[in-house]
């Protein structure tokens, strides 16, 4: 019987950033018969510099990557090029704007800026890519190479266009001219775009939009809004629909339609009450525009019949405050509009063409990769976000006499009660954090290694308790240097052993890294470096000899690389054109016709998550296209990392993975043992994006474990299987008193736990087909109650109990299991010990193998914290000498009502819209 | 009797001629035709058939628009020429038992000579309870042909219906369903062809309550308005309509290109969702360009869609709920029915009304059980003939919208003469606290006139929005505490201007009457004008009575002007306390009788003597059940007398005629004699009909010295008023109701012509005293009406106006030995009675002489002291301590106030 108390914490305060651009890898092609690209990306770019890299994946929506932003940085318009290649395989480009004269070109793979072009002008605020090539164009020789490329328009703040040519390939940008300059110094250039490969259209902030011929470099025409009330109307956005008509959104809040011969006003439709800053073309002939403006309404607009004219035709509130961005991609049935609440930190993928039909899909505001971890025995919690790490400590429960047999959190100030901040460090550099990890306590009150890596610097701190006699409860940080040169042992490889082990120094500090980890036991500190190169170096720390002195920490002379396994190419669909390809990057090809694939090189390798296992003698790492390696420790004189022999049998996934845990070995007595003797702890779990399957792993063996042979994926419960969010971390529960294995997997918004020693109920497949089924790529099909369906909002939880920062603990009871409601988080400090489940279980039967709780939002962390302790009960209704295991857990949750965001723009909004209006 | 005046509009479109020149509307029972110009009637035409048949819908007839097409509940279709207002032909349906709604069709050829016009009649089957829509050939020889064209899958009653194009597309709402039927389209999949082609279904998520349908090119088509077939059939054959539909959460849906001539547009429409009305969409229709949507709802702002931009332009604070909207045949205007029985035309270029019609503007609703009577608040003008003062609500039928207004009717001409609101209003405004709980506008329950028509005095009673309870089992007295606590209560007194022809705020009294303890005001239960000068009574929950007077204050520095150089301030003069009050007893009940719950309900009512001399209430006793009634003598506020255990439940209203108090009861008519001291007689109500908790109002015509009450109850079969002389238990004239009505109001006219009765309806009849002759224009023969009169005033053979007070109180009148000793014994007994001198006597002295030639003042003073003096001289010589009250002071204030008096008469006369 376990007890669990649950601490319900909001103190850690994680600032979400704006999300200031969104753009799709590839441009639409509502009418392909195709499915989309594997390689369609999406890229979110946030105020704070940092973009993220999505991929859709037919409607899994699969959070990939950071592209770490640093401090004063900033995003202000992204977009995608792609290198011109004969068939569709030219690499996929980002390029990005922000506050500066400066163009950005980021490499994936290794999440860095490729090159920075400074345009020679002002600060640049808008970015538009020229329309790829169509196949069908021919290109005269002479021009060849410079008329393939696609070329960028960047406009400037004093109304200056300036046009970029990518030709080249890879970080290649270069200036070609700017355009003769039409309006006077004031006419910022707020959006831009191609209506056609020659012409560009700019809106400016001078009540027009210009329109650029690039082969003259003359303005060719100007499009003249009428003023507002005396003041300069700002056209925020433009687009061009396919028939080459051209679409403004200004500041009035209109959204105004232009004929694309004549530049000649067809019709202004007013749709929001404040400015609107976005809009989107879609449909299949350009048939719909959804703008999105500052009073958070999305209005979507149709063409209504031939020969007549626009008309708005709906109108939601997705969002919670401004709509800044939004970009749009179809492709055949997948249609879908990305839409970025500027201020609202929150991403939602809206259904465009079943606007009405489908619900939309919001991705939560906080980071698909966790920025918090705990060290139970410490009971520690640190978080890390831009440029600062900061660790708190979690005060223990008390039991008290009076109350009964209830545990309490012992009194103390009201503010940040049942809780402490040890320590805030903030990073000197510029660059944001990318990973962080703290090791175990070293013995004789060492305290902690902390490691640190942005994506230029790896950072080694120890964690020094404070002294007794001080008062103060802060850890003392000192910092590790890491030596500059370490021998890089590259393993040596049996096909060209003339290779022979070339000396070769790393400075390992100054490499920067995706991932960051010291093993459990503090002996390996592995990173991942940004091109996804593994790195493992041993450290030894040797705990304090007496109270006085500091632990010590030294570096082993070598840090290995471990070998990634060469994955093949598709090789069995072996491609007509390798021309291009280069060795490491697979091709992914379905219809031999597509022409619109693209190609990322090597990011689909890049490493997403790695991990040591619990006895510091597995290592796995895995990568964005759901490949698997694995290390094992060898136990020879010297400890070496070897790759799994078994590796090659290791299956690749449907889709990168969303987490993955070893499942500790059974320190009850296992029945299993005979099996498994050698290394029992080498099952790994993995959890994939799509469709939340969880596979189970031998290492050894290379085999599926037998409890997954048992639960394939089918076997899952539905429900746990459509989830649209994606895990975001794991948490094994095992107890050393009884058999347990509790798989608990929680992402920002929901909680499921697993129970291992338990096989799944059959799925019924039936209801896999009907709610399974993906729609445009956005939320499910909504429920309806006939045909058409205009109004009826989609269910949004209510936002949690306003429970305010303190530390909350309530408790989870096993009884919860059942599902049953327990007390409410209001009554802050309390635990409870909890019902006798054994009499529940005898009562209903076997209980499920699963359970699952929405009760939690945006949680950024399930963490355990504290030691399992066995607790002695004496008491009425308790058998004598009963015993009950007691454990600590931390949900972390950073509620969106407690985000600061600035004062909404329309007062008025919100008081007479209903549901989903 | 006469027949019954004015009434409620019915929530149809109204109809315009094809000039323009006139516009039709419809009462429950008749077809009214107004001149667009002038906004008077021109014209009715009646339904002469059972009470029961309502008219339901009628349209004008497109072929020939000097008819129309009326439908009624019975399933009857009448015909009828509203130039003339003869009836043409009506024939009656045989496979639909209700009509629900009409549509004619404008050009759908005539198939041959016989046949008269084609309509499309909605209604539920006579066979079934299905909804059917079915195609009606009328013809004015031969029998009308039905067609059954569609039934509605579900039961839901067809609320709008238009059929376009030649009879091709049908489009109507019934529930929550669009549907859409086109003639010329073939269902997919059978191959054999429907005649009537096939209905597409739009289900939506809510109830639809409106509907318009826009073919364009065919703009008198949409409106049924239209002048012929001059559409041929060079029309495009692929044009395409639009329908918008409204639904009942305020969103307005617009289904692009639904409507196709030829075929159905491919794949499904285009729906724009456009949501501005806070509440339910009351009506929408279509310009005549297709370019604009005009929608209208209880925000009483018309809305004015233009499509092409997004753009709204609205028309607000038109004052009412818009019920409908109908656009005119050039459209040039737009007729707006407003849910307040009123009607406006507004032209569409400016939006100014051209004319407007409203009717009277008391509640209309149907009683159904367990809703609470609303309380209906009129009076009678004292002077001013026919002129009906009604507090009136923003919406006739929402029973829960408060009476602010004050509408000032002239029930002979029905038309509105003003209409001024009394209290701080809101109905245009956002009225909707944040927990979606609606802000009421203070109530108007009780407004009194005084009989010189010059004062007016209006309570207005403000409640805090009921919220939710969380705790529902919370004992009821204490919420109603709360209650209270937050409720404002005011008194407002106005005095009639001459010159702005308004009523002119002369005080506001906050609370007149406070609770003790500082609870908030009590709740003021009656309100009454005194006959004979300028003084209001009010009765309130705290169990007392308060008297205001005005009182001239001349007004600082404004001698000057010589207009309002003084102001009337009125002022509580005098309170009389009769009981404990609600508070106090119901602490009282709970010490006594801890185990009941304490009472709940609290009334009252008080009533004056026609010469103002006493004053009566009622308040239920100390134990709740029955109701105490008190006599107190209006000018020394002394209590004179205290009636009880008379058993005539709960007092709704009483009345003092002549000596007689007559006390209207739950359980009786009880009529007291009031210089005998006994009952006079009494009625069972049960008697007069057998009902439970009958309604029941009384009302007295002092001119004819007869009072009437009505009784009436939701399922009693008729409601009847009943007229009384007071001496004598059988009533003078018994007169029955039509069925399904109800009496809300009964008043005496005091100008000689008998009796109003305002029904649920809005309708008022009157009930003048020449029983056998049936009147049809009563004000106008009001003079005979007076001459009649005299007879039953013979008859009665009783002591004339004013002798009342001589009778119960005074010495000297010599006619009335008997009850002078009565009195003085009753006077002895209570000690209480001060000394009165009969009016007469006083007026002789001061009087009999003209001002100019009154001689000294001491010898009036003279003359008036001997008329005191002589009292205690008759008085048997007895008791000393009788006059000891006078020489404490008593006559100087007397005299005095007795001038005052008499300077009141004097203006009166």
């Amino acid at each position: 019987m376990t007890h669990i108390s649950l601490h319900r914490c909001r103190f850690v305060d994680f600032p979400p950033s704006q999300i200031t651009a969104l753009a799709f890898s590839h441009p639409s092609a509502p009418t392909s018969p195709h499915p989309p690209p594997k390689n369609l990306r999406l890229a979110i770019g946030r105020a704070n510099g940092s973009i993220e890299i999505w991929n859709p994946l037919s409607g899994v929506w699969a959070y990939e990557s950071t592209l770490a932003g640093g401090k004063d940085r900033s995003i202000e318009g992204l977009t995608w090029v792609q290198d011109h290649d004969s068939h569709g395989r030219g690499l996929l480009r980002l390029f990005s704007i922000g506050y500066s004269s400066v163009v950005t070109e980021w490499d994936l793979a290794t999440g860095r800026p490729r090159t920075h072009t400074n345009c020679n002008g002002g600060v640049i605020w808008s970015i538009a890519a020229q329309p790829r090539l169509h196949s069908s164009e021919t290109v005269n020789r002479e021009e060849g190479q410079e008329a393939c490329a696609q070329k960028i328009a960047v406009g400037m703040q004093d109304g200056a266009l300036a046009i970029l040519s990518t030709v080249g390939g890879k970080g290649a940008l270069s200036y070609v001219k700017t355009l003769m300059r039409a309006g006077t110094s004031k006419s910022r250039v707020l959006s831009i775009v191609w209506q056609n490969r020659h012409m560009v259209v700019a809106g400016m902030a001078d009540s027009t939009i210009r329109v650029w011929d690039i082969r003259s470099g003359r303005a060719v025409s100007r499009l003249s809004l009428n003023k507002d009330r005396g003041r300069d109307v700002l056209v925020w956005a433009v687009q061009a629909l396919p028939n080459g008509d051209l679409v403004s959104a200004d500041s009035r809040g209109e959204v105004c339609f232009w004929d694309g011969d004549k530049y000649a006003l067809k019709q202004r439709i007013k749709g929001h009450q404040g400015d609107c800053l976005t809009l989107e073309v879609g449909g299949i002939n350009g048939d719909t525009v959804i703008s999105g403006g500052v009073d958070m309404k999305t209005i979507l607009y149709k063409h209504i019949g031939a020969g007549r004219k626009w008309g708005q035709v709906a109108l939601r509130r997705f969002h919670k405050h401004d709509v800044r961005a939004m970009a749009a991609y179809e492709c055949g049935k997948f249609s879908v509009i990305a839409s970025g609440g500027g201020v609202d930190m929150t991403p939602i993928i809206i259904p465009l063409r079943q606007f009405l039909d489908e619900a939309h899909l919001e991705i939560p505001a906080l980071p698909q990769s966790p920025i918090v971890t705990s060290v139970p025995e410490s009971r520690l919690i640190m978080s890390w976000w831009e440029q600062e790490v900061k660790i708190w400590r979690i005060q223990e429960l008390g039991y008290d006499e009076n109350k009964g047999d209830e545990l309490y959190l012992f009194p103390g100030e009201e503010e940040g009660r049942g809780r402490k901040l040890l320590s805030r460090i903030v990073l000197a550099n510029d660059e944001y954090i990318t990973s962080a990890s703290i090791s175990s306590p070293i013995p004789q009150n060492g305290g902690h290694l902390l490691a640190v890596s942005t994506i230029a610097e790896v950072k080694l701190f120890l964690l020094r308790p404070p002294r007794a006699s001080s008062s103060s409860a802060s850890l003392r940080v000192s910092k590790i240097t890491i030596p500059d040169s370490l021998r890089l042992e590259v393993p040596e490889d049996e096909d060209d052993p003339d290779d022979d082990e070339m000396e070769e120094d790393i400075d390992l500090a100054n490499e920067g890294a995706r991932l960051v980890r010291i093993s459990p036991d503090r002996r390996w500190l592995s990173v991942v470096t940004p091109d996804s190169r593994v790195l493992i170096v041993k450290l030894a720390v040797e705990p304090p000899a007496d109270p006085k002195s500091k632990a010590t920490v030294i570096f082993e002379s070598s840090v290995f690389e471990l070998p990634r396994q060469d994955r093949p190419e598709t090789a069995p669909r072996a491609l007509p054109l390798p021309t291009t390809d280069t060795p490491g990057k697979r091709q992914l090809k379905r219809l031999a016709h597509r022409i619109d694939e693209g190609d990322l090189e090597t990011y689909p390798r890049t490493i997403s998550h790695h991990l040591f296992s619990s006895t510091s003698d597995l290592f796995a790492v895995s990568d964005l296209s759901g490949y698997l390696d694995t290390y094992i420790l060898t136990n020879s004189t010297i400890p070496t990392w070897k790759l799994n022999p078994k590796n090659t049998l290791l299956p690749r996934l449907n889709s990168p993975l969303s987490a993955l845990t070893f499942r500790p070995s059974l320190p009850f007595p296992s029945p299993s043992s005979t099996s498994s003797t050698a290394n029992p702890e080498d099952r790994l779990i993995l959890i994939t994006s799509k469709e939340n399957h969880i596979l189970e792993l031998h290492l050894t063996t290379g085999a599926l474990s037998d409890w997954s042979r048992r639960n394939p994926p089918t076997h899952l419960p539905l429900d746990f299987r459509t989830l649209k969010s994606h895990a975001t971390g794991t948490f094994f529960e095992t107890s050393q008193w009884e058999a347990k294995q509790r798989l608990w997997i929680w992402s920002a918004n929901w909680l499921w736990m697993f129970d291992l020693l338990k096989d799944l109920p059959e799925g019924k497949p039936r209801a896999e087909a009907t709610r399974g089924a993906l729609g445009s790529g956005a939320g499910h099909k909504r429920v309806m109650t006939g045909g058409l369906v205009v109004s009826g909002p989609t269910v949004n939880p209510p936002p949690p109990a306003p429970t305010k920062k303190t530390i909350t603990s309530g408790a989870v009871t096993d009884s919860e299991w059942e599902g049953e409601g327990y007390e409410d988080d209001e009554g802050a400090s309390r635990a409870i010990i909890l019902a006798n489940t054994q009499k529940k279980r005898s009562k209903s039967g076997t209980k499920s193998a699963f359970w699952r709780s929405n009760r939690y939002k945006n949680m950024l962390g399930f963490l355990p914290v504290g030691c399992r302790e066995e607790v002695l009960i004496k008491g009425e209704g308790w058998k004598d000498g009963q015993l009950l295991e007691a454990m600590e857990m931390v949900v972390i949750e950073r509620p969106m009502w407690d985000v600061k965001m600035p004062p909404k723009f329309c007062k008025d909004a919100g008081s007479s819209a209903r549901g989903g209006m | 009797m006469s027949s019954a005046l004015g009434g409620r509009f019915l929530p149809l479109d109204m109809v315009f001629s094809e000039d323009e020149k006139f516009f039709l509307l419809a009462h429950s029972c008749s077809l009214k035709i107004y001149s667009a110009k002038t906004s008077l009637q021109v014209r009715e035409f009646s339904l002469d058939s059972k009470p029961s048949e309502v008219i339901v819908c009628f349209k004008l007839d497109p072929l020939d628009s000097s008819k129309v097409y009326i439908g009624t509940s019975a399933s009857t279709i009448c015909f009828v020429d509203w130039t003339t207002g003869k009836l043409v032909k009506s024939w009656q349906l045989l496979n639909i038992r209700t009509i629900q709604c009409l549509a004619v069709c404008v050009d759908e050829k005539r198939e041959d000579g016989e046949a008269h016009g084609i309509i499309y009649v909605g209604g539920s089957g006579s066979k079934d309870s299905s909804t059917i829509i079915q195609r009606v050939k009328l013809s004015l020889s031969v029998r009308l042909i039905e067609d059954r064209v569609y039934v509605v899958p579900k039961p839901s009653p067809v609320g709008c219906m238009q059929v376009l194009d030649q009879g091709n597309v049908v489009t109507a709402i019934a529930g929550n369903t669009l549907i859409i039927g086109n003639k010329n389209t073939e269902e997919e999949d059978s191959s054999v062809k429907k005649p009537w082609g096939v209905f597409r279904h739009y289900p939506m998520s809510f109830h639809l309550t409106c509907m318009d349908a826009y073919l364009p090119g065919e703009p008198d088509i949409i409106n049924h308005k239209g002048g012929g077939s001059q559409w041929g059939s060079g029309r495009g054959a692929n044009q395409l309509g639009d329908v918008v539909v409204g639904d009942n959460l305020g969103a307005l849906h617009l289904f692009h290109n639904v409507l196709r001539v030829e075929g159905v547009p491919k794949g499904s429409p285009v729906i724009s969702k456009m949501h501005w009305h806070r509440s339910r969409v009351q009506a929408v229709k279509w310009a005549l360009d297709g370019k604009y949507i005009i929608s209208g709802g209880s925000e009483t702002v018309l809305v004015i869609w233009q499509l092409g931009t997004g753009f709204k332009q609205f028309l607000p604070h038109l004052g009412a709920t818009i019920q409908n909207i109908a656009i005119s045949p050039r459209g040039s205007s737009y007729g707006i029915g407003f849910a307040d029985n009123s009607v406006m035309v507004l032209s569409t270029t400016e939006f100014k009304p051209t004319s407007s019609v409203t009717g009277i503007q008391s509640r209309v609703f149907h009683l159904e059980k367990g809703t609470e009577y609303p309380r209906f608040t009129c009076v009678m003008h004292p002077t001013l003939p026919n002129r009906l003062l009604l507090a009136s609500p923003s919406s006739q039928t929402d029973l829960y919208s408060s009476a602010s207004s004050l509408q000032t009717f002239d029930i002979s001409s029905t038309r509105q003469i003003y209409k001024q609101t009394l209290t701080r209003s809101n109905i245009t405004s956002a009225n909707q606290g944040p927990d979606e709980y609606k802000i009421k506008e203070p109530d108007l329950p009780h407004l009194a006139i005084t009989k010189d028509g010059k004062w007016l005095a209006s309570i207005d009673e403000w409640k805090p929005p009921k919220k939710k309870s969380l705790y529902s089992n919370e004992d009821g007295r204490s919420s109603q505490e709360d209650d209270s606590d937050q409720s404002e209560v005011s008194l407002k007194f106005w005095k009639w201007g001459e010159k702005s022809l308004s009523w002119e705020l002369a005080t506001i009294v906050k609370s007149p009457h406070p609770s003790f303890g500082g609870a908030g005001p009590e709740e003021v239960l009656d309100l009454v004008a005194a006959p004979k000068a300028h003084l209001f009574a009010t009765l309130a929950g705290d169990g007392s009575v308060r008297l205001w007077k005005p009182k001239a204050q001349a007004r600082d520095g404004a001698r000057l002007r010589r207009e309002d150089s003084e102001i009337t301030v009125w002022s509580c003069r005098k309170v009389i306390k009769f009981s404990k009050g609600k508070r106090g007893q119901q602490i009282l009940a709970q010490n006594l009788l801890s185990g009941m719950s304490p009472q709940k309900a609290w009334w009252g009512s008080v009533a004056f003597s026609e010469d103002n001399s006493v004053i009566a209430a009622a308040v239920p006793n100390s134990l709740g059940d029955d109701s105490a009634i008190y006599l107190a003598d209006s000018s020394s506020g002394a209590i004179a007398h205290f009636l009880s255990g008379l058993q005539v439940g709960k007092a709704t209203e009483i009345a003092i005629l002549e000596r007689y108090l007559v006390i209207l009861g739950t359980s009786k008519l009880l009529v007291w004699n009031m210089v005998n001291g006994t009952v006079q007689w009494e009625f069972n109500l049960r008697t007069l009909l057998s009902v439970n908790n009958p309604v029941t109002h009384l009302a007295v015509d002092y001119l004819s010295q007869t009072f009437a009450i009505t009784i009436s109850q939701r399922d009693a079969p008729s409601p009847k008023i009943f007229v009384f002389e007071a001496p004598h238990p059988t009533p003078v004239h018994v007169q029955r109701f039509e069925c399904g009505y109800q009496i809300m109001a009964l008043l005496g006219t005091d100008t000689g012509k008998g009796y109003v009765a305002l029904d649920n309806q809005a309708r008022v009849c009157c009930l003048s005293p020449i029983l056998t002759r049936p009147v049809q224009r009563t004000p106008i023969e009001g003079k005979e009406e007076e001459e009649q009169e005299a007879p039953v005033v013979a008859e009665e053979d009783e002591p004339t106006i004013g002798t009342l007070s001589g009778a119960y109180l005074s010495t000297t009148a010599p006619t009335m030995s008997a009850e002078d000793h009565m009195d003085l014994d009753y006077a002895k007994d209570d000690g209480v009675v001060d000394h009165v001198v009969s009016r007469e006597a006083l007026e002789n002295i001061l009087d009999s002489t003209p001002s100019y030639a009154i001689g000294s003042l001491e010898h009036t003073f003279d003359q008036v002291l001997q008329l005191f003096a002589k009292a205690p001289l008759l008085n048997d010589g007895d008791d000393g301590d009788f006059g000891g009250v006078e020489e404490e002071g008593g006559p100087q204030n007397r005299s005095g106030d007795e001038e005052d008096d008499n300077g009141e008469d004097a203006m009166e006369v």
